[in-house]
C-alpha cells in the first residue's frame, strides 16, 4: 500500500509533463488565435516574447510547471479570464453528473446482478444478461441521442438538454451510467455464483439458513470486493465519458468546457481541463486502491 | 452468434455510390430510391453508411495492428527480461493509463488535427497499453517454466525465445484482447468524428452522421436511426465473436 501512495506523486508528474508536452506541440497558433490571420508579422513576434513563446521548449515546459505548482493554469485565449477560474465554475456540474451516474449505475446493476447470480437461468437472470449487453454494446453516442429522442422529445417526460433541476439529471446521468451497468451487472452476477458456489455457502445452507441469509449475509461479503474495485475503477472512466454525454446534453461541465475549448483552439485552456479531468482520475484510482486494500485483507500482503 | 458476424462484413459487401449533393432530396425519408432516406444535404444515407463502414474498419483495423505490434514488442521484452527495463516499460504504461480512455485520444486528435491518419496515430498512442500489459504478464510467468529454461540452456538467444516459444502461447489471449479492441477502437472513432474530430467535412463518418442526425431528430429520426444501428450492430457482432471466441479458446494458457 505504501509502494502505491510513494508511486502517486511519479504519476501526477508524468501526466503533469505529458500534458505541458501537448501544448508546445503547436506553438505558433496561440498566437494566431489571439490576433487572426490578418496581423503583421512584428506584431506577432512582439506578442510572442510577451507571453514567453518564444524561448526554447524545455524553458517554456518548466515555466509552465511551475506555474502549475502554484495553481496557475493559464490564461483562457477564448474566453479571456483565468482558466482555473472557468475549471472551478464548472467542477460542480461534472462532479453531479458523475455521481448521479455512479449512483444509478449502482442501485440498477447490483440488485440485478447479484439476483442473477442467485437465480441463474430464470427471468431474472435473462434480463440481466439482456442489461449487460445492451449497456456494454450501446455507445455513448447512440445511446444519447436514442434516449432524448425517446424520452424527451416523443414521450415529454424529461427535459432535452440544459442543467436546471433534478429532471434535466436524469437522462444524462442514465446515459453516463448505463455504460457502467453493463459491466457491473455481468460482474456482480460471476462473483455471486462463484461466491455462492464456496464450500462454506454449502455449509451455511446446510446448517438450516435460510437461502435469503445465505446470500445476502454469507456471499454478498465475498462477492462484493471485485465489484467494488472495479465500480472504482470504472468511476474514472466516467469522466473521460462526460466529455461526450455533457456535449450531447448540453450539460455545462468540464466535459463540454473541454470540447469548445477544442473548437476555438484555446489550447490553455484546453491542457487545463485535461490536466484536470487526468488529476481526478488518478486520485480516483488512488482512492479506489485504497478501497480494495481496505475491504479486503487478503490482499495486505507485503509488497 | 457468428452469424452476427455476418452483419460485419456486409457494409463491406455494399457498393459505395459517389457522395451526390441533391438538395432537392433534404431530408427525405426512407423510399423505393433510396432505401434509408436522405441526409440534411439530400445525399443518400446508405451510400453514405457503406463508405462510412469501410473507413471505420479499416482505421479499426489499422489502430489494432499498429497497437499490438507495438504493445505486444514492448510487453514481451519487459516481460522477458525482467528487471529495470521491465521497471521502466511498467511505468510508462501506467503513466499512460493514469489518462482516462478516450480523454488523451481526444487531446491528441485535437492537437494533430482532423484526417484519418490523425486519427489512427492518436488512438493507437494509447490502444498499445492494454495489449502490452497482457503480454507482459503472460510472457512473464511463460519465462520461469521449465522449457524456457530449456531453451535459454539450448544456447537459444532471447529474441529466438521470444518469438519461436513465447509469443505463440500468448497468441489466444491476444486474439481475443484484439477482437475488443477492434470494436473499442470503431467506438473511439465513432466518439472522435461525433465531437469533430475526424476526417474532414464531405467523407461521411459513423460519428459525423450520428452528430446530424442529432441535430436533425425533431423533423427527420432516420438521419439519426441508420448511423445508429449500424453502429450498434457491428459493436454487438463484435463483442459476441469476442466472447465467444473467450469461451472457445478456454483461456488457461499459462499456469498461474
Amino acid at each position: 500500500m505504501r509502494r502505491r501512495l510513494a508511486l502517486l506523486p511519479l504519476t501526477v508528474l508524468g501526466v503533469l509533463v505529458l500534458v505541458s508536452v501537448f501544448l508546445h506541440l503547436v506553438p505558433g497558433d496561440a498566437v494566431d488565435v489571439m490576433l487572426g490571420d490578418s496581423a503583421a508579422p512584428a506584431d506577432r513576434e512582439v506578442l510572442r516574447r510577451a507571453l514567453g513563446l518564444d524561448r526554447p521548449w524545455p524553458v517554456q515546459l518548466l515555466r509552465s510547471l511551475a506555474a502549475l505548482s502554484q495553481g496557475d493554469l493559464g490564461w483562457s485565449l477564448s474566453y479571456r479570464t483565468s482558466v482555473a477560474r472557468l475549471v472551478a465554475a464548472r467542477w460542480p456540474a461534472t462532479l453531479e453528473l458523475a455521481l448521479a451516474a455512479l449512483a444509478f449505475a449502482l442501485v440498477v446493476a447490483l440488485p440485478l446482478g447479484i439476483a442473477a447470480g442467485a437465480r441463474p437461468g430464470t427471468a431474472i437472470d435473462h434480463l440481466a444478461r439482456w442489461t449487460s449487453l445492451t449497456g456494454v454494446c450501446l455507445p455513448t453516442i447512440v445511446l444519447g441521442p436514442l434516449l432524448i429522442l425517446v424520452f424527451a422529445v416523443h414521450l415529454g417526460w424529461f427535459p432535452v438538454s440544459g442543467r436546471d433541476g433534478p429532471a434535466h439529471l436524469v437522462l444524462p446521468a442514465a446515459t453516463l451510467g448505463l455504460g457502467m451497468v453493463g459491466i457491473l451487472v455481468r460482474l456482480a452476477r460471476t462473483a455471486m455464483l462463484v461466491a455462492l458456489a464456496e464450500a462454506w455457502a454449502h455449509a451455511a445452507r446446510a446448517r438450516g439458513a435460510s437461502p435469503l441469509r445465505v446470500v445476502l449475509g454469507h456471499a454478498l461479503p465475498a462477492a462484493l470486493p471485485p465489484v467494488v474495485t472495479v465500480a472504482g475503477l470504472q468511476a474514472g472512466a466516467l469522466l473521460a465519458g462526460a466529455i461526450v454525454t455533457e456535449t450531447i446534453f448540453a450539460w455545462p461541465g468540464i466535459g463540454r468546457l473541454t470540447v469548445q475549448a477544442i473548437g476555438a483552439r484555446d489550447y490553455p485552456l484546453v491542457q487545463g481541463c485535461v490536466l484536470v479531468i487526468a488529476l481526478t482520475y488518478v486520485l480516483v484510482n488512488c482512492c479506489t486502491d485504497v478501497l480494495m486494500l481496505w475491504l479486503d485483507p487478503r490482499l495486505r500482503d507485503g509488497e | 452468434m457468428l452469424v452476427l458476424v455476418c452483419t460485419l462484413l456486409g457494409p463491406h459487401l455494399v457498393s459505395a455510390d459517389p457522395l451526390r449533393v441533391d438538395l432537392a432530396l433534404r431530408l427525405r425519408p426512407p423510399d423505393a430510391a433510396h432505401w434509408l432516406g436522405c441526409d440534411g444535404l439530400g445525399r443518400d444515407i446508405l451510400a453514405r453508411l457503406a463508405v462510412a463502414a469501410r473507413r471505420s474498419l479499416g482505421i479499426a483495423a489499422a489502430v489494432v495492428t499498429l497497437s499490438t505490434i507495438t504493445g505486444v514488442l514492448l510487453g514481451a521484452v519487459a516481460g522477458y527480461f525482467g528487471g529495470w527495463v521491465d521497471e521502466g516499460i511498467a511505468r510508462i504504461i501506467d503513466t499512460l493509463l493514469a489518462f482516462p480512455g478516450l480523454l488523451l485520444a481526444i487531446a491528441l486528435a485535437a492537437v494533430l488535427g482532423p484526417g484519418t491518419v490523425n486519427t489512427i496515430i492518436a488512438l493507437s498512442a494509447l490502444g498499445w497499453t492494454g495489449y502490452a500489459r497482457l503480454a507482459r504478464s503472460e510472457v512473464a510467468s511463460l519465462t520461469r517454466r521449465d522449457f524456457t529454461e530449456a531453451a535459454r540452456a539450448l544456447g537459444a538467444s532471447p529474441a529466438r525465445i521470444i518469438v519461436r516459444h513465447l509469443l505463440p502461447l500468448t497468441a489466444p489471449a491476444l486474439v481475443v484482447q484484439a477482437t475488443f479492441g477492434f470494436s473499442g477502437a470503431i467506438v473511439a472513432d465513432a466518439t472522435l468524428a461525433f465531437l469533430g474530430l475526424g476526417a474532414s467535412p464531405p467523407t461521411p463518418t459513423w460519428g459525423g452522421m450520428l452528430d446530424e442526425g442529432r441535430q436533425l431528430m425533431v423533423p427527420a429520426p432516420h438521419v439519426l436511426i441508420a448511423p445508429g444501428a449500424a453502429l450498434t450492430a457491428t459493436i454487438v457482432a463484435l463483442q459476441l465473436l469476442g466472447d465467444g471466441l473467450r469461451d472457445r479458446l478456454a483461456l488457461p494458457t499459462t499456469a498461474r
